[in-house]
């Protein structure tokens, strides 16, 4: 906004103002305010950070000053003519009314002279530059600096530096509400570069390195190494700006070299969302044990668990489809999503369609949508055949494990619920009620797993434990304590820290009070031992009933590419589980219950 | 000596009671003078498939049909052979109590048919016939899940299974070979079986098992041709006590032949040994040439095979293999054709002994029935049903299955002293027939019940019958 036009005549100062602004206005390329005026009493030059503060009609800002005096011959010998430069971000806060200085001598006002022009930065930068070039002062030349930078114009500006330096963003991850994280790799040669930061529109984010993690580049190794000799194989990067994307304007990096100078370079618009942008960025890490705390703490942990957030708030589109007459007041829902093969359900069905399942309802929540006529087809004929009733709600998107078995669970009428992975198969038939009356006979349980057999008879899961692995943060994990060994006669029930999601039976009045698993664990791993946690602070046990006793086939995973990243989902998800339950003296959750 | 059906030497041994009594013991009707109600499936129709099974299951419905007090139903399974009818998956081309089932996308690796039709337009039509007793010769195209239908359909129906081939022990066609060299195999497991099929896990092997024995656990029994195939299902989990051998009998019309008979000329001339059936690699066609060219090469030439079968239908490369072994073939073995089983008799007699060098394991082929009702001693693998069905030194001689050198060396002592062969004809064991197998299988079915009921209330175990037989008690309900 500018003031109307006016010839600025230097009124007398009132007895508490000690100077006026004439003019002022913002320059994005120096990257903060310019006041320009004079003061009845000039003071040191170097004032520590948040020596001054700007006030505005809505606000106020204080940030590095840098000041450079001049002679003003129109004041004579009342003053000398000060610009005053406050390195900070642009947004608009009104009209500008007043600075205040804290000097050892005491605070100073310059107050905003009756005729205060608010200049574009063009006009600015004219108006102020000869002022510079006549001033006194160590902030001169710093000044001068800033205001010969160029404004970013959509081309990177980085060749014109004098140093050799490489800098590129090959993609942007949007972390909502407004932080971005970016995926690309640095090379400066000759440790030129001071900071690099985000500017999206007039916002200036914090330099990217304070949230950074270097990631391997093997191909810029091989493009630059003829050129520099050696290059670091960690020149790749993902880096996390919070709070910094403006809702206008675009994005761009700025880069500022150890002698002040400053060069551009683009960033490309985010793309990808949900679990394809937490697969990009985790395919592209490959961290040392010690780097992984800092690396999820600062990186990878806030603004991952914000993406997946951002995936489920959309709303739930689901529909039902009921196969044969389900008992309407069911003594348990059973909860088994369908993802990858449909068939597991046909075998599930077979198998349960053997002793009764009366009492019992089933609902498979389909999480694959692609493959919702191959399930249909698969339960008409399932029923036709088994004569076993059982619900299918069919997601419009895939959801993962969590919210798919918290849909199934809106649907449940069971006064328990039992969520069963679709691989689980029954081996004796009374395994479900055995749960049910473990739960009946002691009000001090909350939660009841099976005994889950491999096919060749061994243990898959017999409940779980924590195990700190130090190859992996020193994070507690979930282990199986026998896994893959005989059966050591156990027998009954057994208390345990927790049991597995791929079965586990309680209450529906209890499921709902604590709103299911936690869905900030991406696709499938840690929210049963969350929950079990959950129940464990209100006091209600986890067990084991090694009478109930079904198989689970475990799916193998594929020994492919695939495998690291899904790696560092089951990291994230351990980053999560640690800092719920494992930190500090306070382990109590601040968002139970609230479900999005 | 008629071969007595009798129950399986393991199963003898755990309950020393015989099961099978003899056949004037067979009840012709229910005890209430009411008539017993019996419906044969089989899993093909002997009117347009020629196999062993199928063929079985239509002789025992037929002879079960001519029995007072007893009333039959077929239901066969089209196999692709019917031309189906638009909205139906019974059909009846034939008479008024027989029915084809005109379905398809059958499962063959779990013996599982998904058609979503099948199952009410089946159990409607078994409520109608209310069978007492519905006898299965295999499973295939029905599904190992009819058991489960007829069990929700008709409660109180006794399932009698008879077992055909190792199909649901084996993936491998049932044949109990390794792919892909075709070596035997003595038992089903997870990592073996995977290894045959890499195109599976072990973990489908596993569902595949426990799918098969979900439905198996509804059959009150099984019947296996022979005693070999028995103990290998027995193996597989199958309780002893709820299998039974009883022999598929022939028809005794069939006794009859005609034509020249081989032992009339002078066999110390010569000998001619004839293979017949369906010319395979199981079969063991490659046995025969080796054997062949192993007496050429010693310049053996009083001995001779004859070819007889047909290879139209066997895989294109065999077909080439075997074209190519017939044109570098020593004269002492030709091919003579595809023939109509009408003609075997005939030219069984027109050999000397019948060749059976299968590289499997067999059943109870019903070569081997052919071959003792033509009084034709047998030549065959010393192994499985082969070897059980052929007492050697009595019915024939063994060789070791596989080896042409072993072939060879047998057939050439038998050309030196032919006389060895001709002294067998006399102690021949005599092939059963359809009425002794119709006999004994109703002496199972009148045996079947109260066994049944006893079990029911004394067994609780895991995947124990018991809530499904709780159910029988009180017909219509369904589970």
């Amino acid at each position: 906004m500018l003031k109307k036009a006016g010839v600025s005549v230097a009124p007398k100062p009132a007895a508490a103002e000690h100077g006026y602004v004439d003019f002022h206005g913002y320059g994005t390329a120096a990257g903060g305010w310019l006041f320009c005026g004079w003061s009845t009493q000039r003071w040191a030059d170097d004032l520590p950070p948040g020596a001054v503060v700007a006030h505005f009609e809505r606000g106020q800002l204080s940030a590095d000053v840098i000041t450079c005096w001049h002679d003003r011959p129109d004041i004579a010998d009342r003053g000398m003519g000060v610009v005053i430069f406050l390195a900070a971000t642009g947004r608009s806060l009104g009209e500008f009314l007043a600075l205040e200085i804290a000097t050892p001598a005491g605070t100073l006002r310059i107050v905003a002279a009756r005729t205060l022009h608010h200049l574009r930065e063009a006009d600015l930068v004219g108006r102020a530059r000869p002022l510079l070039v006549n001033g006194l002062g160590v902030g001169r030349s710093r000044l001068l600096a800033l205001l010969s930078r160029q404004v970013y114009d959509g081309s990177s500006t980085l060749g014109r530096l004098p140093v050799p330096l490489h800098l590129a963003v090959d993609e942007t991850v949007l972390v909502p509400p407004d932080g971005l994280l970016l995926i690309g790799w640095f090379v400066d040669p000759t440790s030129s570069v001071s900071s690099i930061r985000l500017r999206s529109g007039r916002g200036l984010s914090d330099p990217l390195g304070q949230r950074w993690i270097r990631t391997e580049r093997g191909d810029i190794v091989e493009a630059l190494a003829p050129k520099y000799g050696a290059v670091d194989r960690r020149c790749g990067f993902v880096a996390y700006a919070p709070a910094s994307v403006a809702e206008e304007g675009g994005l761009y990096l700025e880069v500022e070299l150890v002698n002040g100078e400053i060069g551009y370079e683009n960033v490309p618009q985010p793309v990808r969302r949900g679990l394809a942008a937490i697969r990009r960025v985790l395919e592209c890490v490959d961290l040392p044990p010690d780097e992984l705390e800092p690396a999820f703490d600062k990186v990878l942990g806030p603004s991952l668990v914000a993406v997946n957030r951002a995936r489920l708030t959309a709303e739930r589109r689901a529909t039902e489809i009921t196969f044969g007459e389900p008992p309407a007041e069911p003594v348990c829902s059973v909860i088994i999503p369908l993802y990858g093969r449909m068939d597991f359900a046909m075998y599930q069905l077979a198998l349960l369609s053997e002793h009764g399942f009366e009492r019992h309802e089933l609902i498979f929540v389909l999480d694959d949508p692609p493959r919702k006529r191959e399930l249909l087809d698969l339960a008409h004929s399932a029923y036709a055949r088994f004569g076993l009733p059982f619900r299918t709600v069919l997601l419009e998107e895939n959801l993962g494990f969590a919210p798919a078995n918290n849909v199934g669970l809106t649907y449940a009428r069971g006064e328990y619920i039992c969520f069963l992975n679709s691989d689980i198969m029954p081996k004796e038939p009374r395994w479900l009620d055995l749960m049910i009356e473990d739960l009946q006979a002691d009000p001090t349980l909350g939660i009841v797993g099976g005994l889950l057999l491999f096919e060749d008879g061994t243990v898959q899961h017999d409940g779980l434990a924590f195990e700190r692995l130090p190859q992996f943060g020193n994070w507690p994990f979930p282990k199986h304590p026998g896994k893959g060994r005989r059966l050591q006669q156990g027998t009954g029930i057994q208390r345990m820290e927790a049991v597995t999601g791929a079965c586990m039976t309680l209450s529906r009045a209890v499921a709902n009070e604590l709103g299911g698993f936690d869905e900030d664990y991406v696709t499938g791993d840690f929210e049963d031992s969350d929950l079990c946690l959950r129940l464990k602070a209100r006091g209600l046990g986890a067990a084991v009933d090694a009478r109930a006793v079904l198989y689970h086939l475990e799916r193998q995973s594929q020994v492919t590419p695939d495998r690291r990243w899904r790696m560092y989902v089951s990291l994230l998800n351990a980053w999560t589980h640690t800092r719920r339950w494992f930190r500090g003296a306070s382990p109590q959750r601040g968002k139970e219950g609230a479900r999005p | 000596m008629a071969r007595k059906p009798k129950d399986v030497a393991k199963a003898a041994a755990a309950r020393p009671v015989s099961r099978l009594p003899v056949a004037s013991r067979a009840p012709e009707a229910m005890a209430d003078g009411r008539e017993l109600r019996v419906l044969v499936m089989s899993h093909a129709d002997p009117r347009v498939s020629k196999g062993g099974a199928e063929i079985s299951a239509f002789q025992m419905y037929r002879e079960l049909g001519t029995r007072p007090g007893i009333r039959t139903f077929f239901i066969s399974a089209s196999a692709g052979r019917f031309s189906e009818r638009l909205g139906v998956r019974l059909i009846q081309p034939f008479e008024a109590n027989e029915y084809v089932y005109v379905g398809g996308g059958y499962d063959h690796f779990i013996h599982s048919n998904p058609d979503p039709e099948f199952p009410a337009e089946f159990m409607t039509l078994l409520r109608d016939i209310r069978p007492d007793v519905v006898h299965l010769h295999h499973y295939a195209n029905f599904g190992v899940e009819v058991f489960y239908q007829i069990r929700r359909a008709v409660p109180e129906a006794r399932i009698v299974l008879t077992l055909h081939e190792y199909l649901a022990v084996c993936n491998h066609f049932g044949q109990m070979v390794k792919k892909p060299n075709f070596a035997p195999c003595y038992a089903s497991g997870l990592r073996d079986c995977a290894r045959c099929f890499p195109e599976r896990t072990e973990q489908d092997f596993f569902l595949r098992d426990l799918f098969l024995k979900r439905f198996f656990r509804l059959v009150d029994h099984f019947v296996s041709p022979s005693r070999f195939l028995a103990e290998r299902y027995i193996a597989w989990g199958i309780e002893a006590d709820r299998i039974s051998v009883i022999e598929n009998g022939m028809p005794v019309t069939l006794r009859a032949a005609e034509g020249a008979d081989a032992y009339e000329e002078d066999i110390e001339e010569g000998l001619v040994f004839g293979f017949f059936g369906q010319i395979s690699r199981l079969k063991g066609i490659a046995v025969l040439f080796e054997a062949a060219d192993l007496l050429a090469k010693e310049g053996i030439s009083n001995i001779r095979i004859d070819v007889h079968g047909d290879a139209s239908s066997q895989p294109p490369e065999f077909r080439k293999d075997f074209e190519e072994r017939l044109a570098k073939a020593p004269v002492n073995i030709r091919y003579c054709g595809p023939y109509d089983n009408v003609r075997v008799h005939g030219l069984m007699r027109s050999v000397h002994a019948v060749l059976i060098p299968s590289i499997w394991w067999e059943n109870s082929p019903l070569v081997i029935q052919e071959a003792l009702l033509n009084r034709r001693p047998v030549i065959c693998s010393d192994i499985g049903g082969m070897a059980e069905k052929v007492r050697n030194g009595v019915d024939g001689f063994h060789f070791h299955a596989g080896s042409g050198w072993s072939l060879a060396a047998l057939l050439k002592r038998l050309a030196k002293e032919p006389h060895r062969l001709a002294r067998l004809r006399d102690g021949l064991a005599v092939p059963s027939t359809v009425t002794e197998t119709v006999s004994a299988t109703l002496a199972l079915y009148d045996s079947l019940k109260p066994a049944r009921r006893s079990a029911d209330a004394s067994e609780v175990a895991p995947h124990d019958p018991a809530p499904v037989a709780a159910n029988r008690a009180q017909p219509g309900v369904v589970l």
